[in-house]
């Protein structure tokens, strides 16, 4: 499906008239995208949902405000992710657990999907995800399956490329421990 | 799918096991989620639009408020000229209160007058200087009292009991002379002398009358088994 230019989007949303239907095009254009970042993040399908909805909330707030300066689909990102973060921070502070129980929550709602196989590959690789640090979890899911670049990652997470690669680094062998022994 | 070239000759790098993992995540969603969720999105937008304004006015009433109020404040109805005068309307200044005749130019008097009445009632009594002095001194010698006391109890003394320790007693009692042991006993007290022999010989007194049998008698019944006596002494 072609989805229109994201300056036609924006000039669309400052006129009064079209407001809602750019909106709805802005929406329509990155909810798969960002869906499924999110959905990365809290692995809930509930939970990514609440918090998809949240995001573009505030996009509608904050739209008004957005500089163009910078491109649309960084902006998305890096709302989505806060809000994911943001959304783990206070599950984990509503269970009043530490940081690893709620990373053992996560690996709980991995084997709780409905089409979760522990022998295949790709599932060991969500449990392997989860294990990892908050930070190097986010740079490895946007790097690994959104392939993002790290120039584009470094304004979504306001992070230096060479601390992003680190990142990724540490996370690629860190999963690959964990695959190995599990 | 094929990753992108670069991130796949990253990852080869990094790991060549976890680039051969599956590109694809394994997460599903219902392919009509996509279609609601921006009908979603839309409804809650408007609710929380909704939830900001909870009573709502007919169209154009503040626009035209100020002038209704005007237009009747000016053609008033005749019906309410009996109201008493002091009735104020909205947006008049003149107070609806009323004060005592001649109440602001009496203020300043009466405030100033009960100033003085209150100073009268309550005098300030001054302590004699004398008095304060001494005073003064005692509550000088009271804290000095408690300084040395406290230089006292929290001073440590310990040096002069480690001089004490430090003496060498029996090498200096071996470097006197027997003359002047024998002079120094002398000039003590009767106190200080051993114990006189006709009061150890009274202690010996009732072992004299007791047979050696009877001596042994005792010895044995009132034998302590730890205080054997070790072999070969």
């Amino acid at each position: 499906m072609q989805h229109p230019d994201d300056r036609e989007l924006l000039y669309l949303f400052k006129q009064s008239d079209h407001r809602e239907k750019a909106f709805t095009g802005i929406i329509k254009k990155y909810q798969e995208k960002l869906y499924w970042h999110v959905r990365r993040l809290v692995v809930d399908h509930d939970d990514a949902n609440d918090v998809l909805q949240n995001v573009f909330i505030k996009v509608w707030n904050a739209l008004d405000n957005f500089r163009e300066d910078s491109q649309l689909y960084t902006w998305l990102y890096r709302i989505a992710t806060n809000e994911s973060l943001t959304f783990l921070e206070q599950q984990k502070k509503r269970s009043a657990v530490s940081l690893s129980d709620v990373e053992s929550g996560l690996s709980n709602k991995v084997i709780a999907d409905k089409h979760f196989d522990a022998n295949k590959l790709e599932w060991k690789l969500q449990l392997g995800i989860q294990q990892l640090p908050e930070k190097q979890r986010v740079v490895f899911t946007l790097r690994y399956y959104d392939e993002m670049p790290y120039e584009e990652m470094s304004r979504v997470l306001d992070t230096s490329e060479g601390a992003l690669k680190a990142s990724y680094h540490h996370a690629v062998k860190k999963i690959e421990e964990f695959i190995k022994n599990h | 799918m094929d990753r992108n070239i670069d991130i796949q000759n990253e990852l080869e790098e990094i790991s060549a096991f976890v680039a051969g993992l599956p590109s694809q995540h394994p997460y599903q969603v219902d392919a009509s989620y996509w279609d609601t969720l921006a009908a979603g999105v839309a409804a809650q937008i408007h609710l929380q639009t909704a939830g900001n304004v909870t009573y709502s006015a007919p169209p154009g009433y503040f626009s035209n408020l100020a002038e209704t109020i005007l237009s009747r404040v000016t053609h008033a109805d005749p019906a309410s000229a009996n109201e008493p005068e002091h009735l104020v309307l909205p947006g008049s200044s003149i107070m609806p209160y009323e004060v005592p005749a001649q109440y602001f130019e009496q203020l300043s008097n009466s405030i100033t007058s009960r100033i003085t009445r209150q100073a009268q009632q309550a005098p300030v009594v001054q302590m004699k200087p004398k008095i304060r002095q001494m005073a003064a001194y005692a509550a000088a010698a009271a804290v000095a009292a408690i300084m040395v006391a406290g230089a006292f109890l929290f001073t440590d003394n310990s040096e002069s009991y480690s001089s004490l320790k430090d003496l060498d007693v029996s090498g200096s009692v071996a470097r006197l002379s027997e003359a002047e042991i024998e002079s120094y006993l002398n000039s003590q007290p009767a106190s200080l002398s051993p114990v006189k022999e006709e009061e150890s010989s009274d202690m010996q007194a009732p072992l004299r009358n007791m047979s050696e049998d009877e001596i042994q008698q005792y010895l044995q019944e009132n034998n302590d088994p730890a205080e054997q006596p070790v072999k070969g002494i």
